[in-house]
């Protein structure tokens, strides 16, 4: 998969040459070697790594809020960095030039969607010190994403034609926009999450109960909580804020994970979610390419293309679904 | 081992529902507690566990309060069967009894020998080992409460606080449940506190008996109760009347 994801695009390189070039043999020829090292390679890793972390955050926001239709998403995460960036984009254009061209800058757009979505995170994160319901965060989430997208539907009517298509253009996702850099900062981040997902483990188990009896079986939930929303945070702000909002991967795996094992066991689901968040990113992604024509598809609607049908697919194979 | 409570006011954010002067529960003691709807028995439960902070007063296990313990040391002296809990239907009966063993294992969950074999204990306790392999949401009521009080068995605590465990069950399943809580008091010297609404029940298999009365907890031993005039208030009188030759509740 990850080598058909590289092989194809709108040049198409062979299966054989791109595996040459990848494991760094002569090349035979050097535009492709380019193609493949500066822009296609990095591509189908950032889709490995955006599948596993949106994976990991869905994953813990449904077994935080237990409930099948939460995802990385719910917390109005997106909606923040949507907002960050469309501050940016389009309110530059309002106050004049010297910012203007600050906001076309790519790392202006990553700084604004990482404000935004933290900010919100902060704003969750304040509103979890003084409510200790579950259902209320998850609905205090909906409210912020509403109240955030009715400011940017405000500021896009405002807005000049070109602004506007700059915003929609991110609001598109897509991956094309990572380079080597960007990636190693993913790649620690994404390293970072694992590595708390995997110190979580155990505690996660327990809430599949409920948190009640998390909490009986000794887990000091308060504090699960708090690192289940810190990661989930980092890791879906992160990759908002380099590839735009990415609809249904973090809602639509760890289902399709819980399924196909017929698991709600996390030490199952997170290998699972790894494997199965990479290949059908790099599925999604291979489809966005349109391969052999130079178009282009947003990357936000293919995945939405499949997550959806997928989701009701399952319920309607499974009769009940697991989770 | 005694899990005690002095001068207990229980309630949320800040408003008490009932006061206890002073409760006492010991291992190899089987407590009901009873109380009309609403008058606070999930609410003594839960204050019990450590789950919701008391209003005032204290509680304390072998006399040291349980504010001390650290959450998981708490886990090893209660368990509990709640009746409410939203439970994942992706895990199977094993897998949910073995979560049980969750304060005695490493980080990674991992079960020892002893582990296991305290988990099969417990499955045969509970009768449950034909249900291993089933997920939790195809069993009955009946099979799912069963399940639930065999993982509280794996946690291996002095103490199993069981809110309202025959709820949902027909007769005959909750004579095997209250049949099964007198066993396991008794073989297993456990001390075992449950909430019921089957007061003729509560009356024939427990030592100690809770009410819960116009916002006061009192509790005495079962035969203490059934000696004294108390037990013919609990109710408004216009519709239940409780005979004392029979030691029953009746209606008029």
């Amino acid at each position: 998969m990850f080598v058909t994801n590289i092989s194809l695009g709108s040049v198409g390189i062979g299966l054989l040459d791109t595996m040459r070039i990848l494991t760094g043999s002569e090349a035979v020829n050097a535009s492709h070697e380019y193609i493949i090292l500066e822009y296609r390679l990095p591509k189908a890793l950032s889709a490995i790594m955006v599948g596993c972390g949106l994976s990991i955050s869905g994953l813990l926001m449904q077994t935080l809020f237990r409930n099948p239709l939460a995802g990385p998403y719910v917390l109005g995460l997106s909606s923040g960095s949507s907002l960050g960036v469309a501050l940016l984009v389009m309110g530059s254009g309002l106050l004049g030039s010297n910012l203007a061209v600050f906001a076309q800058s790519k790392y202006a757009v990553v700084l604004a969607a990482s404000l935004g979505s933290f900010s919100v995170l902060l704003l969750v994160m304040a509103t979890l010190w003084r409510v200790r319901n579950t259902m209320a965060i998850l609905i205090i989430g909906l409210m912020i994403a509403s109240f955030t997208s009715a400011i940017v539907s405000v500021l896009s009517y405002f807005t000049s034609a070109e602004d506007l298509q700059q915003y929609v253009f991110w609001s598109m996702g897509s991956l094309g926009r990572l380079d080597w850099q960007d990636l190693g900062i993913l790649w620690t981040l994404l390293m970072m999450g694992i590595f708390i997902f995997l110190y979580l483990l155990k505690k996660l188990n327990a809430f599949l109960l409920g948190e009640e009896y998390a909490r009986s079986m000794g887990v000091n939930t308060k504090r699960t909580r708090f690192l289940m929303i810190v990661v989930t945070g980092i890791l879906a702000g992160s990759i908002t804020a380099f590839a735009g909002p990415i609809a249904f991967i973090g809602l639509t795996i760890p289902h399709l994970a819980r399924q196909l094992f017929s698991s709600g066991n996390h030490f199952i689901l997170l290998p699972a979610i790894l494997l199965i968040g990479s290949l059908v990113m790099l599925l999604c992604e291979t489809i966005a390419q349109l391969p052999g024509s130079s178009f282009v598809l947003p990357l936000n609607a293919v995945t939405s293309f499949i997550g959806a049908p997928i989701v009701i697919w399952l319920i309607l194979k499974k009769q009940k679904l697991i989770f | 081992m005694e899990l005690k409570a002095d001068h207990l006011g229980i309630g949320y954010s800040g408003k008490q529902i009932a006061f206890a002067d002073r409760l006492e529960l010991n291992t190899g003691q089987l407590t009901g507690i009873i109380g009309i709807n609403g008058s606070g028995k999930s609410t003594l439960l839960k204050t019990l566990e450590g789950n919701l902070r008391p209003i005032s007063g204290e509680i304390s296990i072998g006399d040291r309060s349980i504010m001390d313990f650290k959450q998981s040391e708490l886990a090893k002296m209660m368990s509990m069967v709640s009746s409410r809990s939203s439970i994942s239907s992706a895990l199977t009966v094993e897998e949910i009894i073995r979560l049980g063993r969750q304060p005695y294992t490493n980080w990674f969950g991992k079960l020892s020998k002893t582990d296991k074999r305290i988990v099969e204990k417990a499955i045969n306790t509970l009768q449950v080992s034909d249900l291993k392999l089933r997920y939790f949401d195809r069993l009955s009521d009946g099979q799912k409460q069963r399940v639930m009080i065999a993982r509280a068995l794996a946690q291996d605590t002095p103490f199993i606080l069981l809110d309202e465990p025959v709820t949902h069950l027909d007769m005959y399943h909750q004579s095997v449940v209250f049949d099964l809580l007198r066993t396991i008091t008794r073989k297993n010297n456990k001390g075992i506190i449950f909430s019921s609404h089957q007061i003729n029940v509560v009356l024939d298999i427990c030592d100690e008996l809770i009410v819960i009365d116009e916002a006061a907890i009192y509790q005495r031993s079962v035969q203490h109760w059934l000696e004294g005039d108390a037990l013919k208030g609990l109710f408004p009188s216009d519709h239940i009347r409780f005979d004392e030759a029979t030691r029953r509740f009746r209606l008029k």
